[in-house]
């Protein structure tokens, strides 16, 4: 199994994101620890990237980086998502969950779940109810 | 049969009293979030303990992932935590403008 992961949820672990860094970390271990691999875009490390580079930088580790790398995948970006996108109104979202069903990519964590309801065959969650679904 | 089964499950939820010495700024920290969210400190706990309790454990040692042991040895040692939250979207789209435009 394969499982997206947003901006939200990577910036929560690169930066350890006070409210959210535990949740997203137990969702990591659970996972890796159930064989499911982490996937993303190339587009979605970026932004994780700049957006914490720029504004978190007392708290960024480029250890903590590169360890980020190598427990995530890429996924491509098709040049049919990049043309479909164009008919929703987040073209950033869209592109993500385009490429998530090129790639067969069934969930994703993020703490925007609402902003992926348009794409009904992703289960867009964050890491605390994927937690909860364990459990279940 | 009906009275018999909810006089069993009142028992089985029965709850348990607990003294807890925590820091002071966490307690109220913790009864601002839950009175956010028409819960109780006592539940939000009880809902974490559940959770850890329900999560499969995964080794924090060699099993783990060299980002899960990082950062599990961070959290540990006390490593600052980033406290705000920024809108990224916002953030990306006034550095490309600058850059860009």
């Amino acid at each position: 199994m394969r499982i997206a992961v947003d901006t939200d949820v990577l910036l929560d672990l690169l930066v350890l994101r006070i409210a959210h860094v535990e949740s997203a970390l137990r969702a990591v271990q659970a996972a890796q620890g159930q064989g499911v691999q982490l996937v993303t875009t190339a587009c979605v490390l970026q932004n994780a990237y700049f957006v914490g580079q720029r504004h978190y930088a007392e708290y960024w580790s480029l250890e903590r980086w590169l360890d980020l790398l190598d427990s995530v995948e890429l996924i491509t970006v098709p040049k049919a998502a990049l043309e479909r996108a164009v008919d929703y109104v987040d073209y950033e979202d869209a592109v993500l969950a385009l490429s998530m069903q090129h790639a067969a990519v069934r969930m994703l964590w993020t703490r925007n779940a609402k902003d992926f309801r348009e794409f009904a065959s992703i289960a867009a969650l964050s890491p605390e109810a994927y937690l909860a679904g364990l459990t279940t | 049969m009906i009275i018999t089964y909810d006089l069993l499950k009142f028992v089985r939820m029965a709850k348990q009293k607990l003294t807890l010495a925590l820091d002071p700024e966490l307690i109220s920290f913790g009864k601002n979030y839950a009175a956010g969210r028409r819960t109780s400190l006592s539940e939000l706990l009880e809902t974490y303990l559940a959770q850890l309790r329900a999560t499969p454990e995964v080794p924090d040692g060699d099993g783990a992932s060299a980002l899960v042991r990082r950062i599990r040895a961070e959290l540990a040692q006390g490593q600052p935590k980033a406290p705000h939250e920024v809108d990224q979207k916002a953030v990306r789209l006034e550095h490309l403008s600058t850059k860009f435009l």
